[in-house]
């Protein structure tokens, strides 16, 4: 009598007992953390499990494979020339070659960009984004080029530049990726970003001075913006 | 005659306990993965393995002079014309695995031409920190490294563009060389940095002292 009411209480927790057992046991072998014994090398090589990525990144690397097959654009665009690699270019403004330039740090150039005709004023930033470096760049004591960086949150940094050059550069996409647009009378040819790491702008105006806007982690509306912005 | 054979309930109902636990837990695998500690080091020469890429500017914002100290720079000079992206990843665990994303893209100013190389968590795409190779061009526009991660410091090396050669013409520019700088990494040796003759890649890529080289750890 005793021995089978004892049965009769142990066997349902054995069942029970082994049941969630079973269910951690099945839980953790299917969990990603698992190793795979297969797996090990007895060599005592590294065994390299691979783990899926975030799916912006796995979208991010999907875009770049296609977007590596294409070749990048060479040759002129909405009036700007996009080069190759050991293409010389055409020398600034002043006839300085590289050697020949000196650059100013902040603390100089902050004077030099205000005395010269290259100073802008960039109206549209987004909110939270301040100055944080001013460059000048002068060729026989005349500024050429000057550049300001402004830094904001979520990793956002915004460099502005206007340069006293040709509106030649490096070629940089392939040319489904080279939008040309007029921003406020402006020649410009955006680069469309594969991703959301950032935008780059290029302008050139009647004063026949050349922008560059690189807009890193901002996209293509806030870019355009600061684009319509900067005079 | 009738015999009656007892039903093995308990064997039956153990069986079936055990089945349906095992199909219940694989039908819920454990997806909240314990927190790992991850180290991440970078900004090191960045030439070839089997190539001598001597640093020729200390610590600087701009190199007046070749031993300077003060700064967020590194000047390397190139015996050819690629430049490499190179790191290596540590987590605290027995196996290998994925650790970070890196895109690279060409991301000029107005003055030189730049690569940037951009690292990102692989699991949360949050960016981790960021490296520049000034005076380098990407020749495919943009380019993506994995960086992976081992008990030990697991190293990748891995094609981040060419040397640009001419530069821009509004780029104030004397000598081939790769300039690089970091944002984002937290820990960086800009005092006790060995001196910048000696430091060639043989001695600056000793990850087992991330005090050489921009270091970063995260959790997660």
């Amino acid at each position: 009598m005793r021995k089978s009411r004892f049965r009769f209480l142990l066997a349902p927790l054995v069942v029970v007992a082994a049941g969630l057992v079973a269910f951690a046991i099945g839980r953790y072998a299917a969990s990603d953390d698992t190793p795979a014994i297969a797996q090990i090398d007895p060599s005592g090589t590294p065994v390299i499990i691979e783990r899926t990525p975030h799916p912006d990144i796995a979208a991010a690397i999907t875009a770049i494979a296609e977007d590596n097959r294409k070749p990048l654009f060479i040759g002129e665009l909405n009036g700007f020339t996009f080069v190759g690699p050991g293409t010389p270019f055409p020398k600034v403004q002043g006839g300085c070659s590289n050697a020949e330039l000196r650059e100013l740090n902040s603390s100089e150039a902050g004077a030099a960009i205000r005395g010269s005709g290259l100073d802008f004023e960039a109206d549209d930033l987004p909110s939270g984004m301040s100055l944080t470096e001013e460059t000048a760049v002068v060729c026989k004591d005349e500024v050429v080029v000057v550049q300001r960086v402004y830094e904001g949150s979520n990793d956002r940094v915004l460099t502005i530049g206007r340069a006293r050059s040709e509106p030649v550069g490096l070629a940089i996409a392939p040319k489904d990726r080279l939008s040309p647009l007029t921003i406020r009378g402006r020649p410009s040819v955006l680069v469309v970003p594969l991703t959301s790491s950032g935008t780059i702008l290029f302008m050139r105006d009647d004063e026949e001075t050349f922008w560059t806007i690189n807009a890193e982690r901002m996209g293509v509306d806030e870019t355009r913006q600061v684009a319509e912005g900067v005079e | 005659m009738i015999i009656a054979r007892r039903v093995p309930y308990f064997p039956l109902a153990l069986l079936a306990s055990i089945i349906l636990g095992l199909v219940m837990g694989s039908a819920f695998p454990q997806r909240t993965q314990a927190a790992n500690n991850w180290y991440l080091w970078a900004h090191i020469p960045v030439g070839a393995s089997s190539q001598t890429v001597y640093m020729n500017c200390g610590w600087h914002g701009r190199c007046d002079t070749p031993n300077e100290t003060a700064g967020n720079a590194l000047d390397w000079d190139e015996t050819d014309e690629y430049v490499y992206f190179a790191g290596a990843a540590q987590w605290d665990n027995w196996y290998v695995t994925n650790a970070a994303y890196v895109e690279l893209s060409y991301s000029p100013t107005a003055t030189c031409s730049r690569t940037r190389a951009a690292i990102y968590n692989w699991y949360t795409d949050t960016l981790l920190a960021t490296e520049y190779f000034t005076h380098t061009w990407q020749y495919s526009g943009y380019y993506y490294i994995q960086m992976y991660a081992y008990s030990t410091p697991y190293g990748v090396r891995s094609g981040a563009g060419v040397v640009t050669n001419p530069e821009l013409s509004t780029c104030p520019w004397t000598g081939t060389h790769v300039h690089t700088d970091g944002t984002g990494f937290d820990a960086t040796n800009t005092s006790s940095f060995p001196s910048w003759g000696t430091c060639n890649w043989h001695h600056c890529e000793d990850y087992s002292n991330g005090t050489w080289v921009y270091y970063e750890d995260w959790t997660y």
